[in-house]
């Protein structure tokens, strides 16, 4: 294999792409436990079709192309269970009665549908520039701006000095600016 | 011509006062600092625009992630998976 082709490395995997598959996979399937379900299965269908890889694709996208098909199966498998062709997304249960739609429509509080869609696939960009960072900047990052846990827990669990925290936090934040500038900063 | 002076400490200084402030941990002396010093350098005035419209950026965004716990089963889940396979293939 020559090294400019793309090479896995799945030992890496659940760090480096789990939030990224999971965001991806919860805007579309809407409840956390089918996602973790899902994406757990990605990565085994994942090392299992290792072979196949033939490198011309990054690994985050060959992820994705899986966790696509997964997802496809996931919404054939629970249609046929219910053998009807209307889809109730927020509906679980099959006992759960009610006009979709209409109470779609009713609920002025919810966002409209394409503010949703946008939001969610700048979820999933920030996700994707994230995954470009180095490991421990992004975990930081993370852990700083969207778990929101205070700077001294990070400090003290990365033994890092809080000057050291503001540094990294300043490169990422510089480095996600200009990664999601082009689509999202303009 | 550009008038941008290259970085200095002070612009490094409000760069990271910048960065507190997106997280509401700024000093109030500090703020001040950085309001003057935004007074006459261009170049931290824009990063401070484009840091706060990142910070709106990351509030609008739908951003799931796994906690910690959820990460660790997953983790274990694949890891057993991950060395079975490697011994299949060796």
């Amino acid at each position: 294999m020559t090294s400019s082709k793309h090479q896995l490395n799945p030992e890496k995997w659940v760090e480096k792409y789990s939030n990224y598959l999971f965001n991806y996979t919860i805007s579309r399937v809407n409840d956390r436990e089918v996602a973790k379900d899902l994406i757990s299965e990605t990565f085994l269908a994942g090392l299992k079709s290792m072979k196949n890889f033939k490198g011309q694709a990054a690994e985050r996208t060959w992820l994705i192309s899986i966790l696509k098909r997964k997802i496809i199966d996931y919404y054939r498998k629970i249609n046929s269970k219910k053998a009807q062709a209307e889809i109730k997304p927020t509906y679980f249960e099959e006992d759960q009665e009610g006009d979709w739609l209409e109470e779609q429509v009713s609920n002025e509080t919810a966002k409209s549908a394409e503010e949703e869609l946008i939001n969610t696939e700048l979820g999933v960009a920030i996700y994707e520039c994230l995954g470009k960072l180095n490991e421990k900047q992004a975990q930081i990052f993370k852990m700083k701006t969207i778990d929101n846990i205070d700077t001294e827990v990070i400090c003290n669990e990365f033994n890092i000095t809080s000057s050291n925290l503001w540094v990294i936090i300043h490169r990422a934040r510089t480095a996600l600016a200009s990664c999601l500038e082009k689509n999202w900063l303009k | 011509m550009n008038s941008e002076k290259k970085p200095s400490s002070s612009c490094e200084k409000a760069g990271c006062i910048c960065d507190k402030a997106q997280y509401n941990e700024a000093q109030l002396w500090e703020k001040l600092m950085l309001r003057f010093h935004l007074l006459i350098c261009s170049r931290c005035r824009k990063y401070t625009e484009k840091n706060k419209k990142l910070t709106s950026l990351l509030k609008n965004a739908d951003l799931y992630s796994l906690n910690e716990q959820e990460e660790k089963e997953l983790k274990t889940k694949f890891f057993s998976q991950f060395q079975q396979s490697n011994y299949n293939n060796q």
